[in-house]
């Protein structure tokens, strides 16, 4: 038999093992439910149950040149046999299409059915290790075995990927959103971590990445416009902790890599395994990985100020240096960012700042561009390249716990904001730029994305002019049901 | 009468006689992504010699999403069984770059580790001195 094979997956999987325990999660059960009884604007974080479908009602004007597709994905189940999910990442993808078109907007629905769901569906209760709770009841042949697909939802080549960072893409259909299969890329890329984050390359093609808890190894994909792999590396990087997104200019990958220490606890999940090390003495710099995209090699590393980071804007090159947005937070945002699933919000503490890159001197310099604020998003036709506008939910300090409840287009140049805020009874989810056919900048399009009507219990599909965010959406598309709150999705123009 | 009697005897004394020098194991492998290539077995006795050092090994052509592959001449006892479909006959389980394997692999009891191989207890099954078959799921 193949001894060393198995011994070196052993050996590279070894972190990954995981003790024949369960934490029990009725108490995190219990705790949301009690708080949400007292706080019904907490029902965004609720369990969802089934398919869904329905006609959306139109309050304003739906713009004409506004047709298409658009995905979203977030976790919908939480809560399986009396038990609850520790962390907001733990949940089964639930895919969600609308469908934008004359004057009409249509709502749907489903689950991922990925192995998981299913398994766990037929036995009623959790069975698998997901990112934020421990479970151990059945074994896990790898880590598409744990794969949730809940990340974001890609329409890619004529074909659709929901996506989730530890495992392979899944592919659904993009009429049904029934579930197709696993994606695999190539033989060799059979199970490899394929981030949620894909970058596409406006000449075509995608950039994305991959990496595992505990093996120090950051794969990296470019796929070409028809999905063949085109090239693959991967690169050792020590002490690599979650890495969720990253950012492409027309010459460099860049990654940051947040300060958290890697415990080897078996008896902990893997979220509750990284321990924050950017604090106190000894505390550790976030690290900024610049890789070159034409040797795939890495060129410099960069040093910021010990924060995490989950999600970035567009990079570009700009003589002697690369700058980047990106989204900092402060201290471990990673643990606070799950509270919500036991009933309670942890405020965010993030600021969007542009990073230049000087190659020459070494430094890193951030330059404020908004307070609190995420879900970062540019106009694809400038990605990889020169950008001016950065769209970004923030907080209008109106709603409590500094709730996201307003949308921005952030000039970067100048810092100028043009925002709307939803205010108090709102929570908005990330909104995407949409170009005009033949855009001519990067404000001739429009804003759409999603809020949350906390007061009604509903459900709204947004859609802003993206050169008047101020002067309100233009046109809202209101559910007659609540739909569960995505992280990541993307408009397909048809 | 008293042939009908023997009858019992001699079977029991076959049978227990071929026990001691040659148990049979029968291992069939099913849930191969297509076929073509082989199957191959490696067959384990013990906790420290796991997945390290093989008693046995064999090989067989995968057709129809699986093999049946043969041990013969066993002790009796305690074993564990690792399977691998070889789907490009090249001889080794290949890997991704996460050391991830890509070609389906199994063990006896269907047993799973956590992102990695199981332990030898929990594939170890009791084979009998009259022999035993035995099933192999590839996943």
């Amino acid at each position: 038999m193949e001894r060393r094979i198995f011994l070196k997956t052993g050996a590279a999987c070894g972190a990954l093992a995981l003790a024949p325990s369960v934490h029990a999660d009725q108490a995190t059960y219990r705790s949301f439910h009690a708080a949400l009884a007292r706080d019904p604007s907490l029902a965004v974080y609720a369990d969802q149950a089934g398919d869904q479908q329905g006609d959306a009602v139109v309050k304003g004007r739906l713009p004409r040149d506004l047709r298409g597709a658009f995905y979203r994905n977030g976790p919908g189940r939480f809560e399986l046999g009396g038990e609850r999910y520790h962390h907001w990442f733990d949940g089964d993808g639930f895919a969600q299409a609308w469908t934008v078109g004359d004057g009409k907007v249509s709502h749907r629905g489903r689950f991922v059915e990925t192995q998981r769901y299913r398994d766990e569906s037929a036995a009623g209760q959790f069975l698998y290790p997901a990112f934020g709770t421990l479970v151990t009841r059945r074994g896990v042949r790898d880590n598409d075995t744990m794969n949730a697909a809940n990340t974001n939802l890609l329409p890619y080549d004529g074909r659709l990927y929901a996506l989730w960072e530890g495992g392979s893409a899944t592919e659904l259909d993009t009429a049904t959103l029934a579930t197709r299969g696993i994606k695999t890329w190539s033989d060799e890329l059979r199970a490899m971590p394929f981030s949620a984050h894909p970058k596409l390359d406006p000449q075509g093609g995608m950039w994305n990445f991959g990496t595992l808890p505990g093996a120090d190894r950051l794969a990296i994909y470019q796929i070409g416009a028809r999905g063949q792999v085109l090239r693959t590396a991967v690169l050792p990087v020590p002490r690599l902790a979650m890495v969720h997104d990253f950012v492409v200019s027309s010459r460099h990958l860049i990654f940051v890599v947040p300060p958290y220490d890697l415990m080897r606890d078996p008896g902990l999940s893997f979220a509750e395994r990284h321990q924050w090390a950017g604090s106190g003495t000894g505390a550790r710099p976030a690290r900024v990985l610049v890789i070159a995209k034409d040797t795939l090699a890495l060129r410099q590393v960069f040093e910021l100020p010990p924060q995490m980071v989950f999600h970035f804007g567009n990079a570009w090159e700009d003589g002697g240096c690369t700058r980047f947005d990106v989204v900092l937070h402060e201290g471990d945002a990673l643990a606070g960012v799950g509270s919500v699933m036991a009933g309670r919000h942890t405020p965010p503490r993030s600021s969007t700042v542009q990073v230049t890159l000087d190659y020459a001197s070494g430094q890193a310099r951030t330059h404020r561009l908004f307070g609190t604020s995420e879900f970062p998003r540019v106009m694809p036709q400038v990605a990889m390249a020169r950008h001016r506008r950065l769209a970004l939910l923030g907080s209008s300090g109106a709603s409590p716990d500094l709730r996201l409840d307003s949308v921005n287009l952030v000039d970067t140049d100048s810092g100028k904001v043009d925002g709307y805020a939803f205010g108090a009874g709102w929570q908005v989810e990330e909104h995407v730029l949409v170009p005009r056919r033949h855009a001519r900048s990067e404000t001739d399009g429009y804003l759409v994305g999603v809020a949350q009507d906390l007061r009604a219990g509903v459900t709204v599909m947004t859609v802003f002019d993206a050169a008047g965010v101020k002067d309100g959406p233009v046109a809202l598309a209101r559910l007659p049901y609540r739909a569960p709150h995505c992280f990541h999705g993307n408009f397909l123009t048809a | 009468m008293q042939r009908l009697a023997l009858v019992p005897a001699l079977l029991l004394a076959l049978l227990s006689g071929a026990a001691a020098h040659a148990a049979d194991l029968s291992i069939k492998v099913d849930g191969a992504r297509g076929d073509g290539g082989a199957v191959r077995v490696a067959l384990f006795d013990s906790a420290d010699r796991f997945l390290k050092r093989p008693l046995h090994g064999a090989s067989a052509p995968v057709r129809d999403g699986g093999a049946t592959v043969a041990l013969k001449d066993l002790a009796a006892g305690d074993y564990a069984v690792a399977v691998y479909h070889d789907a490009n006959d090249n001889g080794k389980l290949d890997q991704n770059m996460m050391g991830i394997p890509v070609e389906a692999a199994g063990f006896s009891n269907d047993a799973l580790g956590n992102m990695g191989p199981p332990a030898f207890e929990a594939a170890r099954f009791a084979l009998p001195s009259t022999g035993a078959a035995i099933r192999v799921t590839l996943r």
